[in-house]
């Protein structure tokens, strides 16, 4: 089984203020560090609203969620925002019981979650 | 027609088959080494058996189908053969004599062999009892025993299987073998001066033989004694001492020096620039070391060594090779590069007594092999340097380990109408699982239970933070209630943690008059109740954000409240328990602990913690966990 976790990128057409940020495998202490600096190397990079399409995100443990709580607040600070979406049952539990629903915007699909930008 | 002299032809045709299959293994070096020498051996036995049994058994007389003469030459070729192939390999440095106990004996036997072929000249020609024949053949045996147990190279097996084969064959045929025994002194012979050839193999197989094992040995044990924990510096120096007066001695030079590349900081310009400098010299070269002009010329020596691996012999030539030479008051030097994997370290020098002869090639390799245990030495110390620092870090994590279980609740509180029992297992040495039990008066008791998002030492301080934090708040208001606890302290905590950190929290006081639990969390896993009248259990959200989630603005927390029937259970748990993986990747689950929860439940508290763990254990198999395990049990009774 693949332990990794895969950031993939995606531009969104019209907007160049936004990307859509694909997370894949599961995201724990061993992904946190590349996550960071890719996200960090985002939000420098002038893009304000991140859509993070979590379909494909198996597991996320504390150390994870610690850090997709941390971009929540910088994108907010910076006048942005940090969309979640097709977040998966498991995934959704563990928002849920730290109480963290309240604080990250969660979408059903990326087009839902974009719209709600414009 | 004698029956049993078939036999003994018989005999005779498979003693000489018998060696030729493991000839072919013997000599690809694939056989295993004790075969060809056994069979030797094997080949041997049954010529002493033949003996004893022409002179005593039903075979008596049969065996005079080879005349006296013959045996006498069949036995000194053998035996000529014998010496010829161990002396010979012992002398090329290589084979016999590596096994110190063996290697007297060897040597006895080996010139046992003149007297013992005299005897056997004496007992074919002479008056004494035929018997006696059997004494010169059990000698040559013995030898073979000896020498095979001395684990021989693979090209003297062959010549071993080579003379079992002879042997045969000669009786087969019933001729003397003498021209076999010659051919394999040749053999033994050409193998010999090829190695003289290749000059100075031998002294450089002595240096390994010398130096190797035992140095090494010698190595570990000084580096794991107090004598070198008290003074690290030394190591190296030590051993390249060693190594040095070893090298001299051995080529019979009367100077030597090694020299490293050094970095440091030039102050003038602040820049980092890379010196030969000289940790070591001795005999002639000792001045060296301190003399300033010594760092150039030993630049010098490097540049004429260049890129290659081998050691040179450096004369007096032209102005390059003069100048090093005048700096060391040297009229010849041998130089070798101190290299590992691509990366130049240094160079060993070498210096001649009275030399004016180019160093011979053996000496080169002998100062090539001090090289290249320099590197050795070199690699040795950068690694112990590291194990010292590691061994430094896990006593402290040890320490760390020690003090954070020393604040967990050494002992369960003794509550009316509870029964309270607890674990945690720290998936490293230092964890960020939490849970505590403090008495308050009036019959109640506060447990909480916490875990810090990450792991380790970091989580760990949090940890001890939180712990010190709750305790000082309850020792202030023993009367608080849990969501006044979690509210202060979520204040006092969130300050202190970095952004990425939040921690899960839950805290329960349990009222043993009414048998009430009251309870607030702060986003900590399900809280599990089983029902003793319903046989079901429940799982109850503990709700609430986890403590540092909110920056400020910290709200009111709210509390519930759960009353326990006699029997009833709660069950406490951090996701290290249900996220545990087994090989697959598959986690154990909140199912997987209910069902366990269930399946124990009529035990003691106590009793129900260790079920519930083996049961975990037992899922997750040989797979080491990650994340730290907390169980919380209460029975009410």
């Amino acid at each position: 089984m693949n332990h990794a976790l895969d950031l993939q990128v995606l531009p969104v057409p019209g907007r160049a203020d936004t990307r859509v940020l694909k997370l894949s495998g599961e995201f724990d202490a061993t992904s946190v560090e590349r996550a960071l600096e890719e996200v960090t190397a985002l939000l420098d990079a002038g893009v304000r609203h991140l859509v993070v399409d979590c379909e494909e995100l198996r597991y996320v443990n504390s150390t994870g969620l610690g850090v997709i709580l941390h971009f929540s607040r910088v994108a907010r600070e910076r006048g942005g925002s940090f969309l979640l979406c097709k977040v998966s049952e498991p995934v959704y539990e563990i928002i849920e019981i730290i109480g963290a629903t309240t604080l990250l915007e969660i979408h059903d699909t990326v087009q839902e979650a974009l719209q709600s930008l414009a | 027609m004698n029956p049993s002299f078939d036999l003994l032809e018989t005999l005779n045709l498979v003693l000489w088959l018998l060696p030729l299959p493991f000839l072919g293994l013997a000599l690809s070096g694939r056989g295993r080494s004790w075969w060809p020498g056994w069979v030797q051996v094997g080949t041997l036995s049954l010529l002493v058996l033949l003996e004893v049994a022409s002179q005593i058994g039903p075979v008596s007389g049969s065996f005079a189908w080879i005349s006296d003469r013959e045996r006498l030459w069949n036995f000194l070729g053998g035996a000529a053969l014998q010496v010829a192939v161990s002396e010979g390999s012992a002398w090329s440095g290589l084979g016999y004599g590596q096994r110190k106990v063996l290697a007297p004996l060897r040597r006895v036997l080996a010139f046992g062999f003149f007297p013992a072929a005299a005897i056997a000249a004496l007992l074919w020609v002479g008056p004494l009892h035929p018997f006696a024949r059997v004494v010169p053949w059990s000698i040559l045996l013995l030898f073979e025993v000896v020498a095979v147990a001395n684990a021989p190279v693979h090209w003297l097996r062959g010549l071993r299987i080579a003379s079992a084969a002879a042997l045969g064959f000669s009786l087969y045929t019933k001729t003397a073998w003498l021209p076999f025994s010659m051919l394999a002194a040749v053999l033994t012979a050409t193998q010999a001066l090829s190695k003289i050839r290749r000059d100075g193999t031998r002294r450089v197989q002595r240096a390994r033989e010398a130096l190797q094992p035992k140095a090494i040995q010698e190595l570990l044990a000084s580096t794991t004694g107090p004598r070198l924990a008290k003074d690290e510096d030394s190591l190296p120096l030590e051993r390249l001492d060693a190594l040095l007066s070893f090298a001299m001695q051995s080529t019979g030079t009367s100077g030597g020096a090694v020299f490293l590349y050094q970095e440091e900081i030039v102050p003038e310009v602040g820049t980092l620039s890379r010196r030969l400098l000289c940790p070591l010299a001795k005999g002639q070269l000792k001045e060296i070391a301190n003399d300033p002009a010594s760092s150039q010329a030993a630049q010098v020596l490097m540049a004429l060594v260049g890129e290659s691996d081998q050691a040179r012999d450096i004369g007096p030539g032209g102005m390059v090779q003069n100048y090093a030479l005048h700096v060391f008051r040297a009229s010849r030097l041998a130089v070798a590069p101190i290299r590992s994997r691509d990366k130049s370290l240094g160079i060993v020098v070498l210096c001649p007594s009275d030399g004016r002869d180019p160093f011979p090639a053996g000496d080169l390799h002998v100062l090539d092999f001090l090289a290249q245990q320099t590197v050795f030495s070199l690699h040795y110390e950068a690694v112990y340097h590291r194990l010292q620092e590691d061994s430094r870090l896990s006593r402290e994590f040890e320490i760390a380990s020690r003090i954070q279980r020393s604040l967990l609740p050494r002992t369960m509180p003794v509550v009316p109408n509870l029964a309270v029992s607890a674990r945690v297992l720290p998936a490293r040495e230092v964890g960020g699982d939490y849970y505590d039990l403090l008495p308050l008066p009036d019959e109640r008791m506060v447990a909480v239970i916490g875990d810090v998002s990450g792991k380790g030492l970091p989580a760990g301080m949090i940890m001890l933070i939180v712990r010190t934090t709750l305790h000082l708040l309850i020792d202030a208001d023993p009367q608080t209630n849990p969501a006044r606890l979690v509210q202060a302290l979520e204040e006092r905590l969130t300050p202190q943690l970095d952004a990425f950190t939040f921690m899960t929290f839950l805290a329960l006081r349990w009222s043993g008059r009414d048998r009430v639990i009251t309870w607030s969390g702060a986003g900590h896993e399900h809280i599990l109740w089983r029902s003793a009248q319903e046989g079901k259990i429940h799982r109850i959200r503990t709700g609430g954000l986890a403590l540092g989630l909110q920056r400020d603005n910290f709200s009111p927390r709210e509390e519930h409240k759960l009353f326990l029937s006699p029997g009833d259970l709660v069950v406490l748990y951090t996701d290290g328990v249900t996220d545990c993986r087994d090989a697959s990747g598959t986690a154990w689950g909140l199912d997987r602990l209910e069902e366990s929860v269930e399946r124990h439940h009529g035990q003691a508290a106590e009793s129900l913690v260790e079920s519930i763990l083996s049961d975990l254990d037992k899922f997750r198999g040989p797979v080491p966990p990650t994340d730290d395990r907390t169980l919380v049990v209460f029975q009410s009774t």
